[in-house]
């Protein structure tokens, strides 16, 4: 899989991850589709993963003039 | 608005700032503008909740405690200047509030660092620290005045800061007030010659056995803080005001051991007299204002008091050392407004500090101002949302991950620091719900889908609302707790909301056609353990409290089998207020050893029945509950206890009704046995879906 094909899938995938968490007809739509309690739980391992995820980015911000 | 809360909307002073009115939001963590605990960046979670609050009409708000060194990453917070850029326009928008803003900058927390077991085994290991030091330092973090042991770790001694250390963190405080300062914010508060942070440690003699000029004398021992505010005013200006968090007594009589607010003791930290001198010492350094309160980590339950603590504990003395300062004085600790305003009407004190019930009720000063004072959702102290921090016997901080990231949120509101996450959006597709329970859960269901646009209707199979709460409530120290079950009421009826009291649904097909939704709360039920010779005879909470047998003459010596929260509450009730002889039988190894319950609260009960000499037998079973008799296993033996009831303390266990399926939905302790937090925010999870 060459790098162009491989930077297009982080990107989905990151735009997935971020719609789950943040649009609230995607999120409606898995809650009903899913366990609600296997639902939830994975949506507190996302949020957890995101907050450290944003970690390296403050850092570099943070570097910013 | 109501006469009585009128001083407290008078201005005052701080050096030269005007403050609009005498109410302070106190620091609470987790609501800092620049993160907590991550690497520094301007939170735009804080600064809507913070803005929230000055629009509401808190006169002066400080957010969360902020640490002058990240202690992730560890960058000096004046090196993050793109920061400072973000920080300039909010702080136009929250002045166009009228209210101020003080950023409440952090010394660390030395021995009292919270440390989580990955952290202290990183702490114990001088190769693995160094390692992991571009990271974070653990050492560095726990670092103190001398090496003192952790309050939450074994085996974890503070090593003592170097001067170069130290000097080198008072010249950045200096140079972090000159850029908030130049962003347009109005002050800094100094954390903290209080609550037995770093700062504090240095102050106290017991915490400091330095000879060098950071030791030694009362002069000495401050010098960290009065370098601190000479280094603000040299940098920023000798007129940017400073405040300092500050804590008039310790309240503490050991490590890892405090007072009882009624009890006589031989103070281990800062005595009221070394107070008073310091406090002086602190004005002629140049600090403007005390934010102030009581206690230390060791009396964690001063500083952060839980119900079980008196409201205004800490204004005695408070108000003693007013007495010797010129500079104003704000009280926090359990603070009735209406005391604050009697108080500062007399002129005994300048402002009241007042943090979680901002989180709690976001409009609480407009409703004051209304004259609405009695729609403000309570506090009830519980810490479940904003401050679980909990440690138990040979634990670490046990606190979950996810908590540990995100301090500052509230258990009865989850909106607060979670506005993108917890919001009411209008359904466009209206259904009819039925919710089965009148507790916690589904009142609170019914609440949030009435404000949604659904149609609710509840269930209730008792006469009464608030479910297996009106038991956890009954306790004669739990004020607010009965409190915010009439604020449940009043919002439902409020609402409009249609109750069916005496209508029991076990089978969910007889309420199905009527219905688009149901959503089951049916709670929980007490767990059994028929392995025990005669557990039938057990009392539960319901009887023990709700229905009053606590008061029974008859009953005079209790065991609870089980040390968890429940049977210490009802245990420290009966010593205080029923002159009864509890006694206490738990399995592990401490009492109340739970996640997610606050050590603030559990110290406070385990150092309660110290005090009372509540007999507690720890590793311990019960083998046979007999008429009038119980025979209590302990690790030395088995031995028979006369005694006039046993209390089934073992917990809970989910009780559902029905079982799951499209269009149904689960609701508080029938999904897992929680607390308020688990039932609220799980409420709000489903609700908002629905």
């Amino acid at each position: 899989m060459n790098a162009k094909k491989l930077l297009v899938c982080a990107g989905l995938c990151g735009a997935a991850f971020v719609a789950a968490k943040n649009v609230d007809f995607i999120q409606e739509k898995l809650f009903n589709g899913k366990d609600q309690d296997e639902f939830l739980k994975i949506l507190d391992v996302a949020r957890v993963a995101g907050d450290f995820l944003m970690w390296p980015v403050h850092y570099v911000v943070a570097l910013l003039p | 608005m109501n006469k009585v809360y009128e001083p407290l909307f008078t201005p005052f002073k701080i050096g030269e700032v005007e403050i609009p009115n005498r109410i302070v939001q106190c620091s609470m963590g987790g609501t800092t503008l620049f993160g907590w605990l991550e690497p520094s960046h301007f939170d735009t979670e804080a600064a809507n909740f913070l803005l929230s609050r000055a629009k509401d009409g808190v006169g002066l708000v400080l957010p969360g405690m902020q640490v002058i060194r990240d202690t992730f990453m560890r960058k000096w917070l004046d090196q993050n200047r793109h920061m400072y850029k973000q920080v300039k326009p909010f702080m136009e928008e929250y002045h166009k509030t009228g209210g101020k803003f003080f950023i409440q900058l952090a010394g660390g927390f030395g021995r009292s660092m919270a440390v989580t077991p990955w952290m202290a085994a990183l702490g114990r290991n001088d190769l693995l620290n160094k390692l992991a030091s571009p990271i974070i330092d653990v050492q560095y973090a726990c670092a103190s005045a001398s090496a003192t042991p952790n309050r939450w770790a074994d085996n974890l001694p503070s090593r003592p800061f170097t001067i170069e250390e130290i000097q080198e963190m008072v010249w950045h405080f200096g140079a972090t007030a000159k850029k908030l300062r130049e962003a347009g914010v109005d002050g800094v508060e100094i954390h903290a010659v209080h609550e037995g942070y770093n700062l504090d440690q240095f102050a106290i003699k017991n915490m400091n056995y330095r000879t060098d000029q950071y030791g030694g004398s009362l002069e000495n021992r401050l010098r960290f803080a009065t370098e601190i505010v000479q280094s603000i005013h040299k940098q920023a200006g000798d007129d940017f005001p400073v405040s300092l968090r500050y804590s008039a007594r310790s309240c503490t009589k050991g490590w890892r051991k405090g007072a009882m607010p009624y009890e006589e003791f031989e103070e281990f930290g800062r005595d009221i007299e070394e107070s008073k001198q310091a406090v002086k010492i602190l004005e002629a350094a140049g600090y403007q204002f005390l934010n102030t309160d009581n206690g230390t980590y060791d009396a964690w339950y001063w500083a952060h008091p839980p119900q079980y603590m008196p409201d205004n504990c800490n204004l005695a003395d408070v108000e003693t050392i007013k007495k010797e300062v010129s500079i104003p004085v704000a009280c926090a600790g359990r603070m009735d407004p209406v005391k604050a305003a009697e108080e500062i009407a007399a002129g005994r004190l300048d402002a009241v500090a007042i943090a979680r019930q901002n989180l709690v009720d976001g409009d609480w000063v407009s409703k004051i101002k209304a004259g609405k004072e009695d729609t403000i959702r309570p506090c009830i102290r519980c810490h479940n949302g904003c401050f679980n921090f909990s440690k138990s016997a040979g634990t670490e901080n046990m606190q979950a991950l996810g908590d540990s990231l995100h301090l500052g949120r509230c258990a009865l509101n989850p909106p607060t620091m979670q506005h993108k996450r917890y919001k009411i959006v209008p359904t466009k597709n209206p259904k009819k719900v039925a919710v089965i329970g009148g507790g916690i859960g589904g009142m609170e269901c019914c609440l949030v889908l009435k404000k949604r646009g659904h149609h609710p209707v509840l269930f209730e199979k008792t006469n009464e609302l608030g479910g297996l709460f009106l038991t956890a409530s009954a306790m004669t120290f739990k004020e607010h707790d009965k409190e915010l079950i009439q604020w449940y009421k009043r919002e439902l009826k409020e609402a409009g909301i249609e109750v069916r009291f005496n209508t029991e649904v076990n089978d969910l097909g007889t309420i199905k056609r009527g219905f688009d939704e149901i959503i089951v709360a049916t709670g929980s039920t007490p767990r059994q353990m028929p392995q025990i010779k005669g557990f039938e005879r057990c009392m539960n909470f319901t009887e023990l409290l709700k229905e009053g047998k606590i008061a029974d003459k008859k009953l005079k010596t209790v065991v609870f089998l089980g040390g968890g929260q429940s049977s210490c509450e009802a245990a420290y009730d009966m010593v205080l207020n029923f002159k009864k002889n509890p006694i206490i039988v738990e399995y592990g190894n401490d009492l109340v050893a739970a996640q997610a319950t606050c050590l603030a609260n559990t110290s406070f009960l385990r150092d309660a029945m110290e005090y009372h000499k509540v007999p507690t037998y720890l590793h311990s079973t019960i083998t046979e509950i007999g008429d009038g008799y119980c025979m209590i296993k302990t690790p030395d033996g088995t031995f028979r206890q006369e005694c006039d009831a046993v209390v089934n303390g073992i917990g809970f266990v989910p009780q559902p009704v029905g079982e799951k399926q499209p269009h149904v939905y689960r609701v508080g302790d029938c999904v897992a046995i929680g607390n308020l937090r688990t039932v609220i925010w799980r409420a709000w999870d489903v609700c908002m879906r629905i």
